[in-house]
């Protein structure tokens, strides 16, 4: 290999390495760039809304009065006037199954159906008047190559009413595990509220169901009728007015549960998933959320929840999802898409003008259209996440159960059903709480601190205070956290008084000292060389602290009788927890001060020694020379000291999982622990199922804190450079 | 303003003013001090051999006692053990309750692989099972495979004590946890952690090394390189947690995912790569450590004379060989600072690794004797979880409480340990920089 070669190679790889320190530079930028964009990304399908397909699958079905599909969307059941369901495959168009599900006698027919809101059972009303319910299950079969096949469940029927009086006006039904409900109003207004109970004979293993009745007197014309939670029923009158019912306790007798003011007529109304809200749709084309709200008497009572913004023209009736608190709302021809929990229009879906009805898939990825010429029509909908909307993360809701409207985090509950609940308010407040509490002690400590080690400090004396402060900075907040959890909170509960007479304690006695310094002749000041002043401080600070906090439960009996934990409650009516704001604000400190200490000793010192030299030569005293001549060129860089300990604080995580009771609440109470954003995180995330609606909102509630730090880091770099170039 | 010497007036605010500031700093150090000793304290008290003491009650019972403090009341706080015999692992008493005290020698203090460890007294030690005799004078047969230690603390000299308190650190340092962690060692902990820090450091060193030269050594000052140094100041001061989010997001379910269904479709759907585990949470502490490096990395480099600089060029020697010759030896000092801060930085750091595979118990280690050796997909206990795990989800805190003091010290010494060589190194790379 000759020179030149070498060269060449010497080159290339020269050229190589200086391609891959760039590609080093920009990948760190690349970093950021792709975490923000990457948040953005798994926050953003929360903003889009819903979409639907603009055709789909048309099959041929016979008239029939309600029909569904299946849980895959690949087969659709009909149920028609004289008693049959069928079920026909929407690949092909076959009639899988028809099966008489309803045996009618001679001349009925089935007038109205109803499904339940779940959609696992079906009631019909027939012309005699007669009242019938059945579970709706479907079968999958996998064939030799995974395909699938669908049939219905063999299920029986239930006579609910086995003889009728006339036609009814309007019916619902509802299965709770072995109690069925059912409510019924006859034409002249008289509703009865049935509920059969299933037993299973222990010996003969016979299912036998016992009915009782409950039978309201005629309080006018029944529009429509809804099942709630625990024999409750709402029913809708022609003059607009809505009422609720609940069967006493030992169902002796029907109670009153509150009415709703005369309006428009009511055109229906339907149990939304859970049974613990309904919604009433009027003829004027307004729909409304009703619920039962828990008094303070025990007794619940009827009141409106939300209403929708906009009125419909044309309302022709609404269907609730099976899945969370949405429905779906059938208009001249269009279909509107509403979330009751928000009380807000997603989406306006223009639809062929022969629809005369729509069904929901189980799954929720399908609508299907009856038209009036008994074709159905399956199309796609992708509702993206619907339940969480600006509203619901930032303003207050009327959840159900609730007596007021509320910022609530509470996201998971025991069933299905539950209606999560997800104000981001709560979780900003107890940040911001947190961060306050630990700011306020930290600030003016790590300001002073900084400003005697960086001016007053001389020799060895600086060089174990600064390592000293770094290592306090070095220490796992998961050490603090657990400190402050299991030693420092049980410690002090019984003390809080004097620890925050402490920090008055320690200043009182120190401007006291002072002032019996100053007046000290010089010469006896040689006794104290400035730079053992910290540590003599510190061990008269220590016989104050010791004195101060032992005699914490004198001081709180003398004052208050009891303890301030006991005092607080009895008297005030506040809540008191061990784990409060203060405990997580003096845990904090230990990080937070260390860190705005050591970069605002960095500014205090960046500042030339030139200037204090010459302030002193003039005649100022030490002290005058660091306040007026050293802080004001250090102000820029001492505020970014003070930003950047803001931004620790925002998203300092362990100490404020460990040392709150991590309860999601909005008021500011000392003495209340909290719920922060990044503690939220910690809780939630890994119990979050990926891609879903929580999974999505905690993305952007982690995205809220990188924004939030962003913006705090980047300020804080252009003051502290402005600041450097100013010098 | 001509004021004779002798005649100044008292500068009341001067002194005021800097007597706060010295009492802030009074402040810190004290919280330090008392902070680190409680620790500590408390760390290397859970080993010592406390003697065994004799409660005889007004009521009529009597318990076997390490007795541990007086609370403010006045009344004594005493561990119990013989959890089959009491449903509470400790016993508070006030004096006036207790008869006698006393503390006698035969008394015995077993380490049991069940029920915690035992007060007590030997009857008689069999082969099959040992016969003990309860504080109140019950017999008690216990399988003699439960037994794991007996001492008599109450016999031990100060130097046997000494003996012991050193056996009972290093059994915790090298022993497998027992019953819910809240017993036995930390080893698996302690083996988690190291496999974290050494995997980050494979990654975050070069990356971060490489960052640093180029904002030191090929870049100029531009737009670009500000908006390098505010990304590297972001990363810094982006919430840990985030990381977290990130890692969870993108690694876990993003990169393990894909990585999964390319090549172990087969163990669909239960995950190989897309769920949390060490290398997954190595990545994301690696992303947060990067500044950390890049700032201790450039402080090294600065520290190198220009002049070595400029005669290498001038020799020849193209820019790589300038750095790998002159500019990498001389900035030795300053990596090893960057990776040391960001080796401790990741030992503590738990919330991002709650989110990206961390576990309070794992079975198995990530590393085995089995092919291939290295799981780098395996779920992996760390001390700084541990102390949250089980100072806050073991079934029993209150008696686990000894052991997470144990572990916080550890870590805490680890972590001090590792800060304190890189602030030495670090001051060793300033005053090269100040006598440049």
């Amino acid at each position: 290999m000759g020179p030149a070669d070498y060269n060449r190679k010497r080159a290339t790889v020269d050229k190589a390495v200086a391609l891959l320190v760039r590609l080093g530079g920009i990948g760190v930028v690349l970093a950021v760039f792709f975490i923000a964009a990457f948040l953005v990304m798994e926050a953003a399908p929360l903003a889009a809304g819903p979409a639907v397909a603009s055709r789909g699958v048309l099959v041929e079905a016979g008239r029939a009065l309600a029909a569904g599909v299946e849980p895959f969307a690949e087969a659709s059941w009909s149920l028609r006037q004289d008693g049959h369901l069928q079920l026909r495959d929407l690949r092909d168009g076959e009639l899988i199954e028809d099966r008489e599900l309803f045996r009618l006698r001679e001349d009925e027919r089935v007038a109205a159906v109803r499904v339940a809101a779940d959609q696992g059972s079906l009631a019909i009303a027939t012309t005699a008047g007669r009242l019938a319910a059945a579970p709706l299950g479907f079968v999958v079969d996998y064939g030799d190559e995974l395909e699938r096949s669908h049939r219905l469940e063999g299920t029986a029927p239930r006579w609910l009413i086995e003889e009728g009086a006339g036609p009814l006006s309007a019916f619902d039904h509802q299965v709770d595990g072995p109690t069925v409900w059912a409510v019924a109003a006859a034409a002249d207004g008289a509703v009865e509220l049935i509920r059969g109970k299933l037993k299973i004979d222990k010996l003969s293993g016979e299912e036998r169901i016992s009915f009782r009745k409950l039978v309201l007197e005629p309080q006018g014309e029944v529009r429509d009728l809804a099942l709630l939670e625990s024999g409750a029923f709402v029913a809708g009158f022609a003059d607009g007015s809505v009422r609720a019912w609940q069967a006493s306790r030992d169902f002796k007798a029907l109670e009153e549960r509150g009415a709703g003011a005369p309006g428009a007529p009511i055109l229906q109304i339907r149990a939304l998933i859970g049974s613990g809200s309904a919604l009433v749709a009027r003829d004027d084309g307004s729909v409304e959320r009703w619920m039962l709200k828990l008094q303070e008497s025990g007794h619940p009572v009827l009141g409106q929840a939300a209403a929708m913004p906009e009125r419909l023209p044309g309302l022709r009736g609404v269907v609730p999802s099976s899945r969370q608190r949405l429905f779906f709302a059938l208009g001249q021809d269009e279909v509107w898409i509403g979330q009751a929990t928000a009380g807000e229009y997603l989406a306006r879906i223009p639809l062929p003008a022969r629809v005369r009805g729509l069904a929901v898939a189980p799954r929720e990825d399908h609508l299907l259209l009856l038209a009036e010429d008994g074709s159905l029509e399956l199309r796609a909908i992708d509702l993206g996440f619907p339940a969480v909307t600006a509203h619901t993360l930032f303003g207050k809701v009327l959840y159900e159960g609730a007596a007021e409207p509320a910022w609530t985090w509470q996201s998971t509950g025991g069933t299905d059903a539950y209606e999560p609940k997800t104000s981001f308010v709560p979780l900003i407040l107890g940040t911001l709480k947190g961060t306050f509490w630990a700011l306020l002690p930290s600030i003016p400590l790590a300001l002073l601190g900084a400003l005697f080690t960086a001016r007053f400090l001389r020799g060895r004396a600086r060089e174990i205070v600064k390592p000293a402060v770094e290592l306090l900075a070095g220490i796992p907040s998961v050490i603090l956290g657990f400190v402050a959890a299991l030693y420092l909170a049980p410690a002090i509960q019984d003390r809080m008084l004097s620890i925050m007479l402490l920090p008055i304690a320690l200043v009182l006695v120190t401007v006291a000292l002072a002032s019996v310094w100053a007046r000290l002749p010089l010469r006896k000041r040689r006794i104290l060389h400035e730079g053992l002043a910290p540590f003599v401080l510190a061990g008269v600070y220590f016989g104050i602290a010791w004195a101060v906090i032992g005699a914490g439960p004198w001081i709180e009996q003398t004052l208050f009788g009891t303890s301030l934990r006991m005092w607080l409650p009895e008297g005030l009516g506040l809540p008191f927890e061990q784990r409060n704001a203060a405990v997580v604000g003096l845990a904090m400190g230990f990080t937070v001060t260390p860190l705005i200490f050591t970069l605002a000793e960095d500014a205090f010192r960046n500042v030339p020694e030139t200037l204090a030299e010459a302030s002193q030569a003039l005649g100022a005293t030490p002290w005058q020379t660091a306040v007026r001549v050293i802080v004001p060129p250090a102000m820029p860089g001492v505020v970014a000291a003070v930003m950047l300990g803001l931004g620790r604080a925002v998203g300092e995580t362990m100490i404020v999982l460990m040392a709150t009771g991590n309860t999601p609440i909005t008021g500011m109470n000392l003495f209340q622990g909290f719920r922060a954003l990044s503690a939220n995180l910690a809780v939630e995330l890994p119990e979050a199922p990926h891609g879903g609606s929580l999974y999505r909102t905690l993305f952007l509630s982690a995205l809220m804190l990188f924004a939030f730090t962003f913006v705090i880091n980047t300020l804080a770099e252009v003051v502290r450079v402005r600041g450097r170039k100013a010098l | 303003m001509s004021r004779p010497a002798g005649s100044a007036r008292v500068d009341y605010r001067g002194s005021i003013g800097s007597f706060l500031c010295a009492g802030a700093v009074a402040t810190v150090l004290l919280a330090m001090v008392l902070l680190f000793t409680l620790l500590l304290m408390r760390g290397a008290g859970a080993f010592w051999p406390r003697d065994l003491v004799e409660w005889k009650m007004a009521d009529g019972a009597v318990y076997l006692v390490e007795e541990i403090e007086t609370q403010a009341d006045g009344a004594i706080r005493a561990r119990l053990a013989n959890r089959e015999l009491y449903d509470l692992d400790f016993k508070i008493a006030r004096p006036e309750d207790i008869l006698s005290r006393s503390i006698p020698a035969d008394a015995l203090r077993l380490e049991r692989s069940e029920n915690g460890p035992f007060h007590g007294y030997l009857v008689s030690e069999g082969e099959q099972s040992w016969r003990l005799r309860a504080p109140d004078g019950a017999e008690i047969e216990l399988p003699a495979a439960e037994v794991l230690r007996k001492s008599y603390p109450n016999q031990m000299g100060l130097l046997q004590r000494l003996g012991a308190w050193f056996a009972g650190v290093a059994r915790f340092v090298t022993d497998e946890p027992r019953n819910a962690n809240q017993e036995g060692g930390v080893w698996p902990a302690l083996v988690g952690t190291s496999l974290l820090v050494i995997l980050m450091s494979i990654l975050v060193v070069p990356f971060g090394v490489m960052a640093a030269l180029y904002l030191n050594e090929y870049a100029r000052d531009t737009w670009f390189v500000r908006l390098v140094r505010v990304a590297v100041n972001n990363l810094a001061g982006v919430p840990s947690i985030v990381y977290g989010v990130f890692g969870l997001g993108f690694l876990v379910y993003g990169v393990g995912g894909a990585l999964d269904h390319a090549f172990f479709s087969d163990s669909l759907p239960s995950p190989t790569f897309g769920a949390g585990g060490v290398l997954w949470a190595s990545v994301t502490m690696a992303l947060l450590t990067v500044p950390v490096v890049v700032v201790a990395t450039e402080e090294g480099l600065r520290a190198v004379p220009r002049e070595r600089r400029e005669a290498a060029l001038a020799l020849g020697a193209t820019r790589w060989e300038m750095l790998r010759h002159v500019i990498l030896p001389g900035a030795r000092p300053g990596i090893l600072t960057g990776t040391i801060l960001a080796v401790s930085r990741a030992a503590g750091e738990v919330a991002p690794l709650m989110l990206t595979g961390v576990v309070g118990f794992a079975r198995e280690l990530p590393v085995s004797g089995e092919f291939p050796y290295l799981h780098l997909n395996e779920r992996f206990m760390h001390l700084g979880f541990h102390i949250y795990s089980v100072g806050f989800q073991a079934p029993n805190v209150e008696a686990a409480e000894p052991l997470v003091y144990a572990t916080s010290a550890l870590l805490l010494a680890l972590v001090l340990l590792l800060n304190l060589t890189a602030i030495r190194l670090r001051a060793r790379v300033r005053r090269s920089l100040a006598g440049k």
